[in-house]
Parts: structure tokens; sequence; C-alpha cells
């Protein structure tokens, strides 16, 4: 595996469509506006309401998140008119060489394969660039478009972790899915 | 500040359960006692040792004038019923910085009852209330696991490691700084309940310097080494060493509970249990290593059942997960007996380690001769069978 030493920020990626890129101050009325999502709450540990100051935070925070978590997010633009689409993340585990990865649409770009678009570059990154061994996604079992793209993006289901994670003070359920290196890429 | 010199003599302080009082002639029988013990000879340099009778009548005869010469109240803490000596605490007060440093020792008899914290508790209220000094402060050695949870109880905050910051006794020691300001939260800095559990059988509890040479003895073994993730083959005593202070690191921040399994004395290594901590989700995951001659009595089970009970109950954890290889058929049975579920197999979960004997690990068809396969024919990563209790389905 590379060293992440080595590695400032996680750099830009982009598939001509997608472009992700580091967060910047001035994403945060956007980003506040995508995280306050009643759709994006419902299925993701982050405060609600989500303000701008919450914004700020998150953003502010990024280059800490990389140096000391291993924890990369980026922002997807779209290639054309730099408009916010999503954003991803990966929490790579250095010590046994994986990675989980996170994704949000923006609520007007959904059903337009931006997560698919996310997902598959993250996964390029994180194999070919870093030479991890795994990657997973985890998301709720009642999260229908994030199991269409789990699935789209050839992850294989390994299981139902059972009150896995804490929202907001609620305990759900996660589906576990992974992809390796020797598996099929979509 | 208050003006110092309006302080004839330190006062008693009492909570009711202990009390603290001055150094009495009489004390000298358990004074003597108490500091001919090994963890006050390793931590505590300024105490003499071998501790005779003749450094006991030096320190009766300076402590009458420890607080009019230097501004150190000193107290014996005592029982408060039965006037039994416990243990010994000082405030040096630096009255250029309206501060003040605690100091103490605990006898070996009364320890593991929270008499230090409460003593602390004590001198902490007196020294803010009544001296209103603005700061406290104490240090202890960074091994000095059972000081530092002494000054967390009293609500001390870890402030960093003063690298090199004195000689004890023959070594150059690295210390912690625990500070605490006069506005400060007096409550306990919580990182983990204290972890000593048991049955009658077993005990668990943090390990111990002691217990260098027998987990050094225990984790040698090449069944540990295949079944526990980045354990080192060979073990030597330095990686004992390591293991045991980071286990000590790790208690300390609330990240992770490697606790020693001991017969019901508390002394003899049977093996250990780990509980390592994922706060943001409420959840952990338990490992646990058994010492060969220790195996199959039943004490992986037992030990097991106190971290389970004392996952859900005192850390309050909602969810706990074991790892295992495919292969493990011991450690599957084991969770299952615990009232695990079995959740799914996480492929590649982890990295393969350097130059360790993998046969075994990975599931071979069944009427296959385990662990014939060479290491060529291994997958390039090894899987990891998850499974999970929940505390609403616990049985208790």
């Amino acid at each position: 595996m590379k060293d992440l030493k080595e590695i400032e920020e996680p750099p830009e990626l982009s598939d001509g469509r997608l472009i992700l890129r580091p967060y910047r101050p001035d994403d945060a009325p956007a980003v506040a506006a995508m995280c306050g999502d009643a759709t994006a709450l419902r299925w993701l540990p982050m405060p609600d309401p989500y303000t701008l100051s919450d914004a700020e935070e998150w953003i502010a925070d990024a280059g800490r998140r990389w140096r000391e978590d291993r924890f990369a997010t980026w922002v997807a633009v779209d290639a054309g008119d730099g408009g916010l689409l999503g954003s991803t993340s990966v929490r790579i585990d250095a010590e046994s060489e994986k990675g989980d990865i996170g994704y949000l649409v923006e609520r007007s770009a959904r059903r337009g394969g931006v997560a698919k678009g996310m997902v598959a570059l993250v996964v390029g990154w994180c194999f070919d660039e870093l030479g991890l061994g795994r990657l997973q996604i985890r998301c709720d079992p009642g999260n229908e478009a994030s199991r269409r793209t789990i699935l789209s993006c050839g992850f294989q289901v390994e299981g139902l972790l059972r009150s896995e994670i804490v929202i907001r003070g609620e305990r759900t359920d996660s589906l576990v899915a992974s992809l390796l290196p020797s598996d099929p890429r979509r | 500040m208050k003006d110092l010199g309006d302080i004839a003599h330190p006062p008693e302080l009492s909570d009711g359960r202990i009390r603290l009082r001055r150094l009495q002639a009489a004390d000298k029988a358990a004074v003597v006692k108490a500091c001919n013990d090994g963890l006050i000879e390793r931590f505590c340099f300024r105490v003499p040792y071998p501790y005779e009778e003749s450094d006991f009548m030096d320190f009766l005869s300076y402590n009458e004038h420890f607080w009019t010469s230097e501004l150190i109240a000193n107290w014996t803490v005592v029982d408060a019923e039965s006037d039994e000596l416990l243990a010994m605490i000082s405030l040096d007060v630096v009255a250029l910085r309206q501060a003040g440093e605690i100091g103490y020792w605990c006898a070996p008899w009364a320890r593991g009852k929270g008499v230090t914290s409460a003593a602390v508790r004590l001198v902490r209220d007196w020294a803010f209330d009544e001296l209103e000094l603005e700061r406290l402060e104490l240090t202890t050695d960074v091994d000095n696991y059972g000081s530092q949870r002494v000054a967390q109880a009293a609500g001390f905050r870890r402030e960093g490691v003063m690298r090199g910051y004195l000689t004890a006794r023959t070594r150059r020691a690295d210390d912690v700084l625990f500070g605490m300001k006069h506005d400060d939260p007096r409550e306990p800095v919580v990182t983990l309940p204290d972890p000593r559990l048991e049955d009658g059988r077993i005990v668990v509890r943090p390990f111990w310097s002691e217990d260098v040479p027998a987990v050094q003895a225990a984790c040698d073994d090449p069944d540990v080494a295949r079944w526990i993730y980045l354990v080192p083959s060979p073990y030597t005593l330095a990686d004992a060493e390591s293991f045991i202070a980071d286990s000590w690191r790790c208690l300390v921040a609330g990240e992770r509970a490697r606790l020693a399994i001991a017969d019901a004395g508390g002394e003899k290594l049977l093996g250990s249990v780990s509980l390592d901590l994922f706060p943001e989700r409420e959840a952990g995951e338990m490992g646990y290593w058994i010492a060969r001659e220790a195996r199959r009595q039943g004490f992986a089970l037992a030990a097991a059942r106190l971290v389970v009970r004392w996952a859900f109950e005192a850390v309050g954890l909602g969810r706990l997960e074991i790892l295992t290889y495919p292969g493990n058929a011991a450690s599957q049975a084991l969770a299952q007996q615990l009232g695990f579920r079995r959740e799914g197999v996480l492929r590649g979960f982890l990295a393969v380690e350097p130059g360790k004997d993998r046969a075994g690990r990975v599931e071979l068809p069944a009427g296959a001769d385990s662990g014939a396969a060479p290491d060529s024919a291994l997958p390039t990563r090894d899987d990891q069978v998850q499974f999970s209790l929940l505390r609403d389905d616990w049985a208790g």
C-alpha cells in the first residue's frame, strides 16, 4: 500500500462528467442546503437541523480529518457548470489496508447516476493509486437508492449488521457490502 | 488567593468515609509497612526505599514544619471510623503562581477502593475554596495507570506528557501532567468505568508490569499468533512490555480495555480479554486469548461473560461484535455460547501479516487436509466472520 504520509490532501478526481475536489470555504451554503435535506438526514448521522455553521465547521475540519483520521472527503461538482452534485468520502484503515466509502447526492441531482460516478472514482483511487485490499459501503437496509448504487458498482452484500450505528440517539441496522480488487468493477 | 499566613496549620478534612489528619508518631508501623511496597518504590521516588523506622522519624519531624516553612500541607489519610492508615497526601502551594501540586501514595491494602480519589477531592476542594488557588496540578509516571485513574476520578484533565521530566531513583522518567482550574467542573473525567470484574473463579483486571513474563510465555505460541491479528511471532519480552504499556494508554484514553484474565486471587495469568470501543456508534468489539495450559477449562467463556455484562451495564454499549477467522472454530463456538448471532463473512477484511503462518485461518472445504495448503495457494487477504450481540437481545 502507498504511504499515506506522502499524500498532503486527497487529489482531484474526474471522469469527464463529474469532478471530485476538496471542499472550499465558499461551498458552505450549498453544503448546508444539501445536508439539511430531509432525505439526507433520514439516513445519515448529521446534526438536525443542519445549519450553515455546521457546514462551515465540516469544511474547515477537512485538512485535519485527512491528516489525523485518514478520512478523505470531497465535493462532487458538475464538470461543465461547477454546480454541486454531491459529496463523497472514504475512511481509510491503514493498518489493515481497507476503506469505508460514504456518499450523499444533492436533491436536484438524484437519479442521475451521480452516486455511482462518485463511488467509481473513489474506488479507482483507492485500488489503483493507494493499493487498498478491500472497500466497503454500509447503508440502511431501507435506503433503496443506496442499495441500488452498491449493487450497480459491483459491491457484494455480505450481511445485515443489526443496530450497527446510532443516528441522533436511535440505533439502526446497516447492510454491509464489499468490493475487492479481484472483483469485476462496473 | 487567601493570605496563607492566616492558616497556622492545614485543618482536618473529612467526607464521612475517610479523614485527613496530621501525621502522628503512632502511624509509624503502618507507614513503614506501606512504604516497603514495590509500586511505591517504583513510582514514588521521594519515598526512601527500603523504608526504615528512622525514615519515618525524620519525616515526622519535618512534617511539623512543612506548612510554616515551605507551604506544604501533608495529611495522613485514615478510615473515618477505625483510624486505620490508608494513604498519604500532600499539597505543595506554589504561591508565585497561585497554584498547588498534589502528591500521594496509597497503602497496598487500601488500593482499588477509591480512597486516594476521595482524598484528592477533599484536598482539591480545600485548595480551591479555602485557599482560593487558581490551579492545581499533579504528575504521574506515564506507566502509573492507577495514579492516572485517580487524577481522572478527581476531575483532573490530562494536559500532556513531559518527557524526561525527572530522575526517579536510577531512571529518567516521562511524566503525565494533569491540571485543573478553579472553575473546571469538579466531576470525574469519564473514560471507562473501573474494569475489575470477578465471578468467584476468575478475575478480569488491568495488566500490571508483573504480568510481562506470563504475557510473553502465553503469546509466544503459534496458536495465539495465528488467530490474533498483529500479534508478533516470535513474541519477545519487549513485545509483552509494549503490549502492557499500550493497554494502559488505551484504558486511560478510554479507547480500549485490554484486560488480564487471572485466577481468583488475581495473581496467576490465564489469558486476556479485550474490548475495543467505537463511541460514535456505542458499540464494541471483543477479543481474547488464553494461555496454552489454561485452555479447555471455560476461562474464555467466563471472562467474556463478565466483559459482556460490563460492556452493556457499566460502559453502556448497545452492540458488541466478535470477528474471527473462518477457520477459528473455537472462537465461533464461543461467540455462539455467548448468544452472539452470525451476521456475515466480511471478505478480505484483514491484510496478511508478512512472515506469519496462516495455516488454518482459511475455511477449507470439508474433507480437505487443513494446514496442508502452501502459503502461495492462500488468498492475499483474510476473511472475517462477523458476530454480534445486542443489549436488547442479551439475557443478562
